[in-house]
């Protein structure tokens, strides 16, 4: 009690104990980083179930989740250990890095389904475009924070959509509908507390669902990507003859959003235990282990997994809008806010398409899905917003 | 100001988040605790699965055994789909099999996205390979996983194209259709019969699907076999048609359209000095015929043939979609209009003009008009009638000179003439006054000569089991009511039966439409004394398993029978002698005397059939020649006719129309009299020729033995008869 009063009283610029409480490893935020660990956990474990299941040896998996995640960690801890507002100034030289990665993987990346989106470095594979939402939140916490004036006034709104303009082209020309609906996700939510004026984040909306519709209309998008699309619309296999004369169809969507659905289902309230469920273990559901371990949780783990899961998520964002609210400056609260968005909509689009009321698009679900790039830069991100919550009290 | 404006936009994007969450949460309970307990059992089940076992197909024989569609065994390559299911290991193996295979890769992927092969199954890559190639993979099969080479029954029509159109062809099941066939137990990609036999003795040929219940591990791996039920072939089916005897027809009738494609019509002849006049006549475009024969005393059909043909071994798999599409798709022509429209290609080489296709059939329908005279009292058949070359329409009333005059063909005057002789030249003046009398003197709405057609079979499907079978149309009030409905006719040609259209019928001219099938069936009717026959594409059904004697002949006589099809009867006709000995007299001299009333006319078939064998092989014919807007060289060429051996001398009927070739005496009667000529002498056939593999550089519907190196006019089979005798 006592300490709590004193963290409440150091607000009002007591020099009392300043240097002590100031200490920023004083600060972390103990049930962010539990909840961080319960969920890199939970992914392993996840993981794990869904090989024994399938009748593989998960020790690979488990290996390479667990070096993920270690890396991730230190990666986290470095980065909470430098204040975030000295790294401001290289806000401009992470974001060009990553974009460079972005046209460097354009050039020389590798193909997997369809997205030419990742780097082959030996055991391990980067894929760019994790990376670059995490330099994207920092890039526009740390531009949009500039002005502290009443709201965002217009260039700089247009320049903060810039901002977000370069890496969006580049995701969506691997191509990567995903991450490219998540980019424009978090900037949304950036530019919403930034205090954008609410007629340009209307205009700007309808905007990109005008350019959404016309990229679908120009025929850019690859067919496979309508396919999922329409396999998310009409549940329906359909085969298309393209303009080039290849032959597609999305019986494969169709088919692995139908058996995701019927794995939720069976798990019911309990689940079928640890290694076990049918549609897990079938092998029916590709990709199961990264974009689709939803699926196997809740078959496996059943109501009661998959709604702690999704409880443990909510925590989490809550506690990152709440370090929002707290946080010593805009730029730190915008990085907050990025990050809530940022998960918000990972965990929503990838347990949506698991319950097939969201099209499929290669989404994972933070930390838990099977993935070193992306459990790394989820792992960054949430090193920026302990990195805020600890430096509340601590001067520039 | 500024904190408020913030916290209050946190708290918005607070509740977006927390109103996501909320429909996650819903559907989770909604999936979980509130769907359908059912799936549960569902899904267990497939824990077990089911792979069906197609049954191998039955044959299809002709009437002595010859195997006209059998089953080979054939090597395909098929692969495991759990192998596959990654794109990049799939793309890899594409790669590299599509060599192999002599095809694409994006043809391989375009298997394993099309809807018709189901994800459980291997996927079948290439069916049908030749064993070098199937060693080639076999041979390196541990650097292709998944991959197997498998047995496989393919189907083959040894003897195509001959009764290819009577055979048939396999397909895949038809996007309309596969309701019916997998409510039947098919799988989807399962081939069904299309055309033909293949397709209308699809439940006799298909046998029982057995199936396999295997149990799999979670990787789709099958661990064993829990149980297992073998298929049940399906049944041979025996056919009424011989096939030599068909290949005969086919190829004379081929020889006899190219034949008449040369010849032009004659030029019209000055009625002032009999001398021939006027500008050359184009060439007849013979684009078509039939030719039909039954046996008039069970109403077995011995050939059929069609042309322009096809070959059932387009059908084969092998060919893509686009060569088919050249074979048998359409053209876009500009019509009369100018508008846009689809035809067929290459003039429907896939339709079967015997039984679907519906002619006028000009004075092969005097036969039954001279029935229905007599039967309703209308002709004394000794009686004579003044033909001057023309006849007025009665009531008819026009201020043109002549405008109400009927012509005979060529404007011929035969003089006096008696039923016999009126059918012997075909006098139409004689049929015309009948055919008006056949209306203005009897009953209003009796139709006289109508009913003696439908008798006769004619304006009915006859039920032969062959798909597409037309009913024709018999011409009355009610059908020319619907004709005008339909914008076929104008609607006051539409309005009422006039006697015009009964003159017209009595001579087989106007609305009339008949089938070559149906033209056979009735003269064969009227040559064994009345009974109309159903007319039967297949003689019996044999046990799956018979052997066969030598290569592509199977033993009739180790078969096991388990169903014959007995003769069956359409309906019987009453046929006294009074009516059919005078007609009977007129139509056996149709084919070689000369009338003795002084206009010394000849008969119509006269120059074909003067030196035939009447003796011990007797026949009765009689032509027809149906025309087209006045146009000779669209006159299409009729002949009917029945006949046999001296001691079954009504055995057998044949009757072939040919299209745009001229009179009846002059294409069809010499195609028939080739047919009698193989009936009388079946040694003169040529053998059944040697199949030829199908020419795929050459895309034309059928590769025919071309007339350079058979000449069918039935002179070489003179030429082997005379041959015979010294």
């Amino acid at each position: 009690m006592l300490a709590d009063r004193n963290v409440l009283s150091i607000g009002s610029s007591s020099s009392r104990s300043r240097t002590d409480s100031a200490e920023p490893f004083r600060h972390v935020d103990w049930a962010l980083l539990a909840i961080t660990c319960l969920l890199a956990g939970a992914g392993i474990v996840a993981q794990w179930s869904e090989r024994v299941a399938k009748g593989i040896s998960p020790t690979s998996t488990i290996n390479r989740q667990g070096i993920s995640v270690a890396i991730g960690m230190l990666a986290m801890l470095t980065i909470m250990s430098v204040d975030y507002r000295k790294l401001r100034p290289f806000a401009i030289f992470f974001y060009l890095a990553t974009a460079g990665l972005l046209v460097a993987v354009r050039l020389v990346g590798d193909v997997v389904n369809g997205a030419r989106a990742w780097f082959s470095l030996g055991v391990f594979q980067l894929q760019p475009s994790e990376l670059a939402k995490v330099t994207l939140v920092f890039m526009l916490a740390a531009y949009c924070s500039d002005d502290r004036g009443a709201k965002l006034p217009y260039d700089r709104f247009i320049k903060a959509l810039m901002i977000l303009g370069l890496p969006l082209v580049l995701v969506l020309a691997q191509p990567d509908l995903g991450t490219a609906s998540t980019m424009v996700a978090i900037t949304m939510g950036v530019l919403l507390v930034a205090k954008a004026p609410a007629k340009h984040i209307i205009l700007i909306s309808v905007l990109s669902l005008a350019t959404v519709f016309g990229v679908y209309k120009s025929g850019y998008v690859k067919p496979y990507q309508l396919d999922r699309l329409s396999s998310f619309i009409n549940q329906k296999e359909k085969t298309t003859r393209n303009p080039d004369g290849t032959i597609t169809s999305n019986k494969d969507q169709v088919q692995q959003v139908k058996y995701a659905k019927e794995a939720v289902t069976l798990g019911r309230a309990t689940g079928k235990g640890f290694g076990q469920g049918f549609r897990t273990s079938s092998g029916d559901i590709p990709e199961q282990k990264t974009d689709f371990i939803f699926s196997a949780i809740a078959e496996q783990f059943g109501l009661i997994g998959a709604a702690s899961l999704l409880g443990a998520y909510l925590i989490l964002m809550l506690r990152c809008l709440r370090i929002a609210q707290i946080a010593p400056d805009h730029m730190g609260s915008l990085i907050a806010v990025g990050a809530a968005t940022l998960f918000a909509w990972h965990v929503f689009e990838n347990t949506a398409m698991n319950m097939g009321i969201m099209p499929v698009t290669g989404i994972p679900l933070p930390l838990v899905s099977f993935g070193g790039s992306s459990t790394i830069a989820f792992l960054c991100l949430l090193g920026l917003v302990q990195n805020v919550h600890m430096r509340r009290y601590s001067p520039l | 100001m500024r904190a408020e404006t913030s916290a209050i936009r946190l708290s918005v994007l607070g509740v977006t988040v927390l109103a996501l969450f909320a429909a996650l949460f819903s559907r989770l309970w909604f999936l979980q605790v509130a769907a359908s307990p059912g799936l549960e059992v569902k899904v267990a089940d497939n824990r077990v699965r089911t792979v069906a076992l197609p049954p191998p197909r039955g044959r299809i024989l002709d009437s002595l055994g010859r195997v006209l569609a059998d089953n080979r065994q054939g090597l395909s390559v098929v692969v495991d789909q759990n192998e596959i299911r990654n794109v990049k290991k799939r793309a890899a193996l594409f790669t590299v099999l599509a060599g192999a295979l002599h095809k694409f890769p994006d043809d391989l992927e375009a298997r394993y996205q099309s809807p018709d092969y189901p994800r459980l199954l291997p996927l079948p890559l290439a069916e049908d390979i030749p064993e070098p190639d199937a060693l080639w993979i076999r041979e390196r099969i541990v650097d292709y996983p998944g991959v197997d080479v498998v047995e496989s029954s393919e189907r083959s029509y040894r003897y195509a194209p001959t009764a290819s159109a009577i055979v048939g062809y396999l397909g895949k099941i038809q996007k309309e259709t596969v309701k019916k066939y997998t409510d039947k137990g098919y799988q989807q990609n399962e081939l069904v019969g299309i055309a033909g036999v293949e397709k209308t003795f699809e439940d006799e040929l298909r046998g029982k699907p057995g199936y396999r219940k295997v149990e799999i591990d979670s990787n789709n791996r099958v661990v064993r076999e829990v149980d297992r039920v073998d298929p049940t072939p399906g049944n041979d089916v025996q056919l009424t048609i011989n096939l030599q005897q068909q290949q005969y027809a086919e190829l004379i009738l081929q020889a006899e359209l190219v034949k008449r494609r040369q010849e032009r019509p004659q030029r019209d002849v000055n009625p002032l000095d009999g001398l021939l006049t006027g500008p050359e006549k184009p060439k007849f475009t013979a684009p078509d015929g039939a030719v039909v024969v039954e046996d008039a005393t069970n109403g077995e059909i011995v050939a059929l043939a069609s042309n322009p043909g096809f070959d059932s071994r387009w059908y084969d798999g092998k060919s893509d979609g686009k060569t088919l599409s050249a074979l048998f798709g359409f053209d876009e022509v500009e019509n009369d209009q100018g508008e846009a429209t689809k035809i067929p290609r290459n003039n429907s080489p896939l339709f079967d003009r015997t039984v679907s296709g519906t002619f006028a059939i000009g004075s092969t329908m005097k036969l039954f008009t001279a029935i229905a005279g007599i039967r309703n009292g209308l002709i004394d058949p000794k009686a004579k009638f003044d033909d001057v070359g023309k006849w007025k329409m009665p009531g008819c009333d026009t201020a043109e000179p002549g405008g109400c005059d009927k012509k005979n063909a060529g404007g011929a005057v035969y003089g006096k003439v008696n039923l016999s002789d009126a059918l012997t030249v075909s006098s139409d003046a004689y049929f015309y006054d009948l055919g008006a009398r056949l209306w203005l003197e009897t009953a209003v709405g009796t139709y006289p000569l109508q009913t003696e057609l439908r008798r006769f079979g004619m304006g009915s499907q006859l039920g032969i089991k062959l798909p597409g079978e037309q009913a024709g149309r018999v011409p009355d009030a009610a059908a020319k009511k619907a004709l005008a409905d339909a914008g076929v006719i104008d609607k006051f040609a539409g309005s009422k039966f006039f006697t015009g259209d009964n003159v017209n019928l009595a001579i087989g001219q106007g609305l009339t439409s008949i089938t070559p099938l149906q033209l056979a069936n009735a003269y064969a009717a009227f040559a064994n004394g009345g009974t109309v026959w159903r007319p039967r594409i297949a003689k019996a059904l044999y046990a799956p398993g018979m052997p066969n004697r030598t290569f592509g002949l199977a033993d009739l006589s180790q078969g096991q029978k388990i169903k014959t099809y007995d003769p069956e009867i359409f309906g019987q006709v009453d046929l006294p002698a009074e009516i059919t000995e005078p007609i009977r007299d007129g139509l056996k001299r149709v084919l070689f005397d000369v009338l003795d009333n002084g206009s010394g006319q000849p008969s119509t078939a006269r120059d074909t059939f003067k030196d035939w064998d009447q003796e011990n092989f007797p026949i009765w014919g009689k032509t027809g020649t149906a025309q087209i807007d006045f146009n000779d060289w669209n006159d299409s060429s009729l002949f009917a006719s029945f006949g046999g051996p001296r001691d079954n001398p009504n055995k057998y009927a044949v009757a072939s129309i040919i299209e745009k070739a001229g009179f009846g005496g002059q294409a069809s009667a010499p195609t028939v009299k080739c047919i009698w000529t193989a009936l009388s002498h079946p040694e003169v056939m040529p053998p059944l020729a040697p199949v030829a593999p199908l020419d795929r550089a050459k895309v034309v519907p059928r590769q025919w033995v071309t007339p350079e190196n058979f000449d069918a006019s039935c002179l070489d089979v003179q030429f082997a008869l005379n041959r015979r005798e010294h």
